[in-house]
C-alpha cells in the first residue's frame, strides 16, 4: 500500500501542475500590452484636434463601445446619442437628412487586430465598417494605458484631417482572460 | 510519513481534477445557453422572408461579426460587401446617395444581453448604435445552435414587416471569455 501511495504522490503531482500550466499557457503566450487591452470598453470622449481648432464628431457625450478579445478580434461602434428617429421607423426608409445624420453621427467596424509592445500601438485590420471607405484597410492607433482608462490616439479620423483622442473606460467587470 | 501521504493522496487527486474540469469548461456543447453563444462569430448570411417571398437584405456576401462576451455585452455589426466608398473620402461629406447607401446597407449596435434557455431566446439591449430608431430598445431573438453555427431569428427587422434569418459562424479559435471576476494572476 505505501509503495503504491509512493509512486502514485509524484504522478499525481506532476498531473496536477500540467494541468495548471496548460489552463494558464493562453495568457502567457499573450504580450503585456495585449493583456491589458482585452476586455470592454466604454466611450468617455472624442475629440479631434483640427490644428488647434478642436471638435466633438460625436457631440459633447457620445455612445461608444469597443470590444477587443483574447483571440484579436476586435468591434468597435461610436455613436451620437442625439441623432433624431427615423420617422418611418424603417431603416431603408429614411429622408435624406435622417440617413446624413445617421451617416454623420455614427460608425462601427469590426476585424482583427495586433498589438506591437515596442511602439505602443494597435494596429486594426478593418474586415468591414459603415464608413465604407475604411473597409480592407489597416488603421494604426497609439494607445496609453492608466488603470481602467485607455487613451487612443487616431491620426488619420474619419471626419478629415486632424489628430483624434478618444478616452475609453473599462465597462465593469470585463477583463477578459485567454483560457487557451 | 504514511499520515502525511494519506492526507496528500486525496487532496491532491481532487487538485488534479478540479484543474482539469475548469479546463474542460469551455466545452461548446454544453452548458446554457449564454455560455454557448459567447464568443466571436462571422456573418454566413442574412434572409428576409416576407410571406414567402425571400431576399437578402444586405446583398450577396454580407460581412459581418457579433460578439458576445461571458459578462453580458455584445457588439454586432452587418454590412453590406459592395457600399460604394465616398468620393471626398470624409466620413461627414458623404453625398445623398452615398449616405442612403451606407443606412440602407449597414447596421451596427452594441449593449448588453441576457439569455434565456426556456424559450432559446437572446435580449440585445441596444445601447447606442446606427439606427437611432433602436436606441434604447430590447431586440429580441430566437435562437438556433448547431455545432458552430447560430441562427438569430428576428420577427422585427429594422428594414421592416417580414422574418429575418441571420445565421453566423462561430470563428476559429474565438471563444472570448470575459471573466466576471478579476483574472488570476
Amino acid at each position: 500500500m505505501r509503495t503504491i501511495i509512493r509512486a502514485a504522490l509524484p504522478v499525481l503531482a506532476t498531473l496536477a501542475f500540467v494541468a495548471f500550466a496548460a489552463r494558464g499557457a493562453g495568457t502567457q503566450k499573450m504580450g503585456k500590452l495585449k493583456q491589458q487591452l482585452v476586455g470592454a470598453w466604454t466611450m468617455v470622449s472624442d475629440t479631434v484636434d483640427q490644428g488647434g481648432a478642436k471638435v466633438e464628431p460625436f457631440g459633447p457625450s457620445p455612445k461608444g463601445n469597443m470590444i477587443l478579445t483574447s483571440d484579436g478580434h476586435f468591434s468597435i461602434v461610436l455613436t451620437r446619442p442625439d441623432v433624431p428617429k427615423f420617422a418611418s421607423n424603417s431603416r431603408t426608409n429614411g429622408t435624406a437628412d435622417e440617413n446624413k445624420a445617421a451617416m454623420q453621427g455614427a460608425i462601427g467596424y469590426f476585424g482583427t487586430y495586433t498589438v506591437s509592445d515596442a511602439d505602443k500601438t494597435v494596429n486594426l485590420r478593418v474586415e468591414a465598417s459603415t464608413f465604407p471607405n475604411w473597409s480592407g484597410t489597416d488603421q494604426k492607433r497609439i494607445v496609453a494605458l492608466s488603470g481602467d482608462e485607455m487613451t487612443v490616439t487616431n491620426p488619420t479620423p474619419s471626419i478629415g484631417p486632424g489628430t483624434a483622442t478618444l478616452v475609453w473606460k473599462r465597462a465593469k467587470g470585463t477583463r477578459q482572460t485567454a483560457q487557451r | 510519513m504514511k499520515t502525511i501521504c494519506r492526507t496528500a493522496l486525496p487532496a491532491l487527486a481532487a487538485v488534479a481534477f478540479v484543474a482539469f474540469a475548469s479546463h474542460g469548461g469551455s466545452n461548446q456543447k454544453t452548458g446554457s445557453l449564454k455560455q454557448r453563444v459567447q464568443g466571436t462569430w462571422t456573418l454566413v448570411s442574412a434572409v428576409l422572408d416576407q410571406e414567402g417571398k425571400k431576399s437578402e437584405p444586405f446583398g450577396p456576401g454580407p460581412k459581418g461579426s457579433v460578439i458576445l462576451t461571458n459578462n453580458g455585452r455584445f457588439a454586432l455589426i452587418i454590412t453590406r460587401a459592395d457600399i460604394p466608398k465616398f468620393a471626398s473620402n470624409v466620413r461627414t461629406t458623404g453625398t445623398a446617395e452615398e449616405n442612403k447607401a451606407v443606412v440602407q446597407g449597414s447596421i451596427a449596435y452594441f449593449g448588453t444581453y441576457t439569455a434565456n434557455d426556456a424559450d432559446k431566446t437572446l435580449v440585445l439591449r441596444d445601447e447606442g448604435g446606427t439606427f437611432p430608431n433602436w436606441t434604447g430598445t430590447d431586440q429580441k431573438r430566437t435562437i438556433e445552435l448547431s455545432g458552430d453555427e447560430l441562427k438569430f431569428i428576428n420577427p422585427n427587422p429594422s428594414m421592416g414587416p417580414g422574418t429575418v434569418t441571420v445565421t453566423w459562424k462561430r470563428v476559429k479559435e474565438g471563444r472570448a471569455t470575459a471573466s466576471a471576476a478579476e483574472p488570476r494572476q
